[in-house]
């Protein structure tokens, strides 16, 4: 458990020997906690203790307690100590927590309190920070004063707001705010104009576009009718946009998506569409080798996997329910498909999700008998293209099912309402066993440690509403102000939390 | 917006810890460091404090002193090697080097553990944040650069490793474990690559290495003998892999096999393959089989090894395949033999390539195609190999087994595949296999199925079609003769004694002459198949029915009054003791009618049996050759003047002195089994030709007759095997 132990032990020094070791440095407490954990696997974690705890299990180099504590100062992190966490795991060299909360950071950006931002980070933390094209502020003038504050509380030299400062996207900050700010921090100013200047010559680079905003993007479709809609619902202005629909794409009911940075990648039938949130845009690529619907899909470096489904609706007959087993995967940037293997169990309807290299198959329907799923979870591993199944027979129904990932972490909703979380060192586990009507067609979205739960249908009828399951409460709750902004006719709907452009939302707004 | 709500009470407070320390204390802690690091090096250790000396470092790392302990560490460790390590082994250099290097090694990496473990909470957030080597890693590039990189030991270090390797090629005994540790240090050097054992080891010794074998393949190569050749560089390549294995490291094995492979079979194995009186062919010769499977085995591992040594044995193949198929004796080769003859040497050369080259494909393609291409420079292989396999399925030959008809007929279908002309055996199987069933000569029906069998596996139905109508038709002419026979019985129709058997055969099944020959047939058969014909033109009108009398055949019951004794013709009239002789005599239709032409006359003349029968030359003349001087045994006929050749006014009467060991006697035709004569071949070609240009035509039916009769002075029963074809009034 502790390597410091561990090795300690095998040292060939002093404790090898000894019955009685002196560990100064620890507290009592703590070291007790500690102890406690070793032989128990409880680690009575506080919002008192976390701190300390983390410091002696890092210390003593016991790996799972500092997993351990790190989640729990993640689900602790807020807007008031956001730095300070991240301080703790930069000090501590702790990679999950360093990740996370440099996130948060970016993404609460406007909201998180000031004084933190202002005493904790050093230059080039900020310098890292005004790297971040995500970072979240509505407006670049935000940033510009929040650098200038900085520089002042810091007492810093004029060089580093030189530096500073030639990351600020100085060209998007409209005229009278500039000038008003030149004005509060008139010794500035001469920096501040020439930095202007410098930006306004370098025309195609990034400091001309805004820093892009956290938004959902939702995928609509009809059964029966032609083409999918897109809209995006803006998390900072709480509005809805449209977005370019496919007016072609005529994916059957059971098309799959999956994404990537900025691009969607939706496949079914024979057909394989890109959408490209930076221009917008969809694209029809290369046919694949054999259609499929219904089928699963998933991006992994820089390749879309399809894998499995049901090449039933492709020919229309309805009682034709047979499955394709192959997998095949598109090269991005070659346009080229390839069969790379066979699922180990083929299916169709499930719900699937990718982590890393490999992409995990949650379910699904097996053959002819419309109704007849399996509760199998089958990975299939990219690096070695191969298809296992992992778990048999899990006490869940998680075809028809949607999934979304945070990290290594996969959420699964299925139809009935129960919410299963999943990870490669942990078995499923049920989260949530609120049982409600049983929905399909639905999306899931992963966002602020909370599942966005949107529109689904059911043979008592259609939803357009969201709900919001908070991971940390595990509660559900229906947004009241927030509804999808389709008619109803059956959606299908599939969706995704993207950085998408400031520029991108500023028309087409749904009222 | 709701994240806050769920934690509005309970907000988690981080404390800020001190960063700073003052520089002295630093500076006594790292001093506490460094002393003990040293004391681990001179493996003092046991009184060190594990707890204290983590701590220490634990603290200058979380105070931002990672670098100061970082570097610290890399100069006492370099110190450490330079002064002591270093200079211990370079005064060893010609004292127990190699032991000496070794325990330095194991030394260092038992001290670089326990500085490692110290050390541990530098390695974890320090050299994380840094992107720097760990602590161990750190230690093997110093002790790389400062002690086995150090030019002096370096080259003494290779020097040592390829003299005991050299030593141990000579058969001396050297300390494999030490040559073992100093390799398994150079990979460990390396860090996770084989760098530094290739670049200090591998190389020079592969290098090495080749110019030994160079020099040794000459040896080899000297004492002038494939198998001692290819015997001993088996054995190197066993012993280089081995050591390889043992005491080198073992990623090398696959390198310096290959060193051995180029120098050893690569360059030579054109000379090694075509070594005069030891080489391939005196294998082949020989039946080498061990020598060549041994040669197999080397040959593989290299590229275009077994091209080399394919080539050769194909040229050796064609050569042998060549001249069985181009022996033209003066007679033409007997088919049988012929056949018999690439059989036995597919089989030889089958059986190598079971024993000695494991079945390699390659290899067994050279074969077929070798087979094909000799094959197939005798046009006459199609005909030979029917032939063959028509002796395999005729009646009374020597008692094979039905397993053993069986195999033989797998082969021959192996030597059937390497036919180009499929159409031309085809066409000769036909013949050969009316043969076989118009004279009931077929050793089995079910044998016969199963040939035709293999040959629809092999080409298809398409191809066997006609084969298998020509079944058929046996089938339904056995009913029509039942049905006639009962007819006959119940309306009491006189068939003069003859009696009759009839197979009506589908035009365009049955081989047949272009245009049937004219043959005048007795009387008596005549109206025998008259009556067939009213009878079966009755049960299918619109029918034409053909004789074809050069396919049928008759037993004659003959009589013979002469003497035993081979007197002279004189002595014919004379009186007999014995008295008369009974025989039946198997002759052909043709042959038939020249016989009962002696019935009427005593003597005839070629020229007025030719006029009388009207049998085309050819035929009458091969009928006649077969009965006056053919064996003596056959000769039913006495020709004057006595001699082979037949002219027209030569003189035939019957031979009444006719003796025969055997009641029935059956005179062969001439050329039976030598295959066709020359006109007939090439009309045989004619016809293949003109199927090739359009697939089977109309719908036409032979008849078969056989008769049966007697009468008085030679008393000539037969039987008679008639040829009707018969045509089809379409509408």
């Amino acid at each position: 458990m502790s390597n410091y132990f561990h090795a300690m032990f095998t040292s060939g020094m002093k404790e090898e020997q000894n019955n009685v070791i002196n560990v100064s440095g620890i507290d009592a407490n703590i070291f007790s906690t500690i102890l406690n954990y070793l032989y128990t696997g409880k680690s009575h974690l506080t919002i008192f203790n976390a701190q300390d705890l983390i410091a002696a299990a890092v210390y003593l180099q016991i790996e799972t307690l500092i997993s351990l504590c790190e989640e729990f100062l993640l689900s602790n992190t807020g807007t008031s100590n956001c730095v300070d966490v991240w301080k703790l795991g930069v000090t501590y060299n702790c990679e999950l927590l360093k990740q996370k909360t440099w996130i948060y950071i970016v993404e609460h950006f406007k909201s998180i309190e000031k004084p933190q931002l202002l005493s904790r980070l050093e230059e080039c933390e900020v310098l890292n920070l005004l790297h971040e094209d995500n970072l979240n502020s509505e407006d670049e003038k935000d940033i510009l004063e929040f650098v200038l504050e900085w520089i002042t509380a810091n007492n810093c030299e004029v060089d580093s707001l030189k530096r500073l400062i030639k990351n600020v996207r100085l060209p998007l900050i409209d005229q009278t705010s500039l000038t008003k700010i030149s004005h509060k921090y008139e010794k500035f100013r001469p920096i501040i104009k020439t930095a202007l200047e410098e930006q306004s010559n370098k025309e195609d680079s990034n400091l001309n576009n805004p820093r892009k905003e956290k938004a959902f993007v939702v995928l609509q479709r009809t059964s029966y009718m032609l083409g999918i809609s897109v809209a995006c619902y803006s998390l900072s202005k709480k509005k809805w946009y449209t977005l370019s629909s496919n007016k072609a794409c005529s994916g059957g009911t059971g098309y799959s998506t999956c994404s990537r940075n900025e691009e969607i990648y939706l496949s079914g039938a024979k057909k394989m569409y890109k959408f490209s949130l930076t221009e917008n845009l969809w694209t029809s690529l290369k046919d694949m080798i054999n259609g499929r619907q219904c089928h699963a899909s998933g991006i992994v470096d820089n390749s879309v996997y399809v894998l499995g489904g049901s090449s039933s609706m492709l020919n229309t007959t309805m009682h034709d329910f047979s499955v394709v087993p192959s997998i095949e995967r598109y090269n991005i940037t070659e346009d080229v498909w390839e069969v790379v293997g066979e699922m180990e169990n083929p299916t169709y309807d499930s719900a699937y999700a990718t982590v890393k290299t490999k992409i995990f198959i949650f379910g699904g329907a097996i053959g002819c008998i419309p109704g007849v799923y399996v509760k199998d979870i089958q990975c299939f591993d990219t690096v070695s293209n191969t298809c296992t199944k992992i778990y048999y027979n899990l006490p869940f129904t998680l075809s028809l099912a949607t999934a979304c990932t945070s990290n290594n972490d996969i959420y699964i909703t299925c139809p009935s309402g129960q919410i299963i979380h999943f990870n490669e060192e942990s078995s499923p586990t049920l989260i949530s066993n609120t049982k409600g009507s049983q929905l399909m067609g639905f999306a899931t979205v992963f966002h602020d440690n909370s599942l966005y739960i949107m529109g689904g249908y059911s043979v008592i009828g259609e939803t357009d509403f969201i709900h919001k399951f908070d991971l940390n409460t595990r509660k559900q709750i229906r947004m009241s102000n927030l509804k999808l902004p389709f008619t109803k006719n059956t959606n299908e709907y599939s969706a995704c939390a993207m950085h998408v452009s400031r520029t991108l939302l500023s028309n087409n707004t749904i009222v | 917006m709701s994240r806050n709500q769920a934690r509005k009470d309970t907000k988690m407070r981080i404390r800020a810890f001190p960063m700073t320390m003052d520089e002295k204390y630093v500076d006594n802690i790292w001093a506490l460091l460094k002393n003990a690091i040293q004391e681990i090096q001179k493996k003092n250790n046991s009184g060190l404090s594990f707890e204290e000396l983590y701590r220490n470092a634990y603290t200058m790392v979380l105070h931002k002193h990672g670098e100061k302990l970082y570097s610290g560490l890399q100069e006492v460790v370099t110190d450490h090697l330079v002064k002591k390590v270093q200079v211990d082994v370079l005064d060893a250099l010609n004292n127990n080097f190699l032991l000496i290097l070794n325990s330095a090694w194991s030394d260092h990496q038992t001290s670089m553990v326990m500085i490692r473990d110290i050390l541990m909470y530098m390695d974890r957030v320090y050299v994380q944040q840094n992107n720097v080597d760990n602590v161990y890693n750190l230690g093997l590039k110093i002790f790389r650069d400062e002690v086995v990189r150090y030019q002096t030991i370096n080259e003494h270090l290779r020097h040592t490793l390829l003299d005991m390797v050299a030593k141990e090629r000579r058969g001396e005994v050297v300390d494999r474990g030490a040559v073992k540790n100093a390799c398994q240090m150079l990979m460990i050097l390396g860090i996770e690559t084989r760098q530094v054992y290739v670049e200090d080891f591998e190389q020079p010794f592969l290098s090495e290495s080749r110019e030994f074998y160079q020099t040794e393949s000459q040896k080899f190569l000297a004492e002038n003998s494939a198998s001692m050749y290819i015997k001993k560089v088996e054995a190197r390549i066993n012993e280089e892999a081995e050591r390889a294995t043992h005491y080198l490291d073992k990623t090398t094995e696959e390198p310096i096999v290959k060193v051995l492979e180029e120098e050893l079979i690569s360059k030579h194995m054109k000379t090694i393959v075509e070594m005069e009186n030891s080489g391939v062919i005196h294998m082949l010769k020989n039946n080498k089989t061990d020598d060549l499977r041994c040669m197999y085995k080397l040959l593989v591992r290299v590229p275009n090894g077994l091209k080399t040594m394919c080539t050769c044995i194909s040229g050796y193949l064609r050569e042998q395949g060549r001249a069985l198929v181009s022996e033209e004796g003066e007679d033409g080769k007997n088919a049988i033999t012929y056949v018999q003859n690439l059989l036995d040497l597919k089989d030889r050369f089958d059986h190598f390539l079971h024993e000695s080259f494991g079945n390699d494909n390659l290899f067994k393609k050279m074969i077929s195609s070798d087979f094909e291409h000799f094959i197939n420079l005798n046009p006459k292989s199609p005909e030979f190999l029917s032939l063959f396999i028509d002796d395999k399925l005729k009646k009374g030959v020597k008692g094979m087994t039905e397993q053993e008809i069986e195999t033989v007929l797998d082969k021959s279908m192996v030597l059937f595949r390497f036919l180009q002309e499929k159409d031309v055996f085809e066409r000769y199987y036909k013949q050969h296999l009316a043969r076989r069933l118009l004279l009931n000569k077929s050793v089995s029906d079910d044998s016969e199925k199963n040939m035709i069998s293999k040959l629809k596996t092999e080409c298809g139905c398409q191809f066997t079609t006609k084969l298998e109508g020509m079944f058929k038709d046996m089938t339904v002419s056995n009913g029509y003769m039942e049905e006639f026979r009962n007819f006959t019985s119940q309306v009491d129709v006189n068939l003069g004694g003859v009696d009759l058997t009839v197979r009506v055969l589908t035009t365009g099944y049955w081989p047949t002459q272009s245009a049937t020959p004219k043959c005048n047939i007795t009387s008596a058969p005549r109206a025998a198949f008259e009556q067939f014909r009213r009878f079966y033109l009755a049960k299918h009108s619109g029918r034409q029915l053909t004789l074809q009398p050069q396919l049928g055949s008759a037993d004659l019951n003959a009589v013979f009054y002469g003497m035993k004794k081979e007197e002279s013709s004189e002595s014919v009239g004379a009186s007999s003791s014995k008295g008369p002789r009974k025989h039946i005599i198997q002759v052909s239709t043709y042959q038939m009618c020249v016989l009962m032409l002696f019935n009427n006359r005593d003597k005839w003349t070629y020229e007025e049996i030719r006029s009388e029968t009207d049998i085309p030359e050819k035929d009458l003349m091969r009928a006649i050759q077969s009965l006056a001087v053919g064996k003596i045994a056959q000769r039913i006929l006495h020709k004057e003047p006595k001699n082979k050749e037949i002219e027209p006014s030569h003189v035939f009467t019957v031979n009444d002195q006719f003796t025969s060991k055997l009641y029935r006697v059956k005179i062969q035709t001439v050329a039976a089994s030598k295959g066709e004569a020359e006109p007939e071949r090439k009309e045989t070609r004619t016809k293949v030709d003109e199927d090739r240009k359009h697939e089977y035509p109309l719908f036409i039916i032979y008849v078969f007759t056989i008769i049966c009769f007697n009468r008085s002075f030679l008393c000539i029963m037969k039987k008679i095997t008639c040829l009707v074809s018969r045509k089809e009034h379409e509408n």
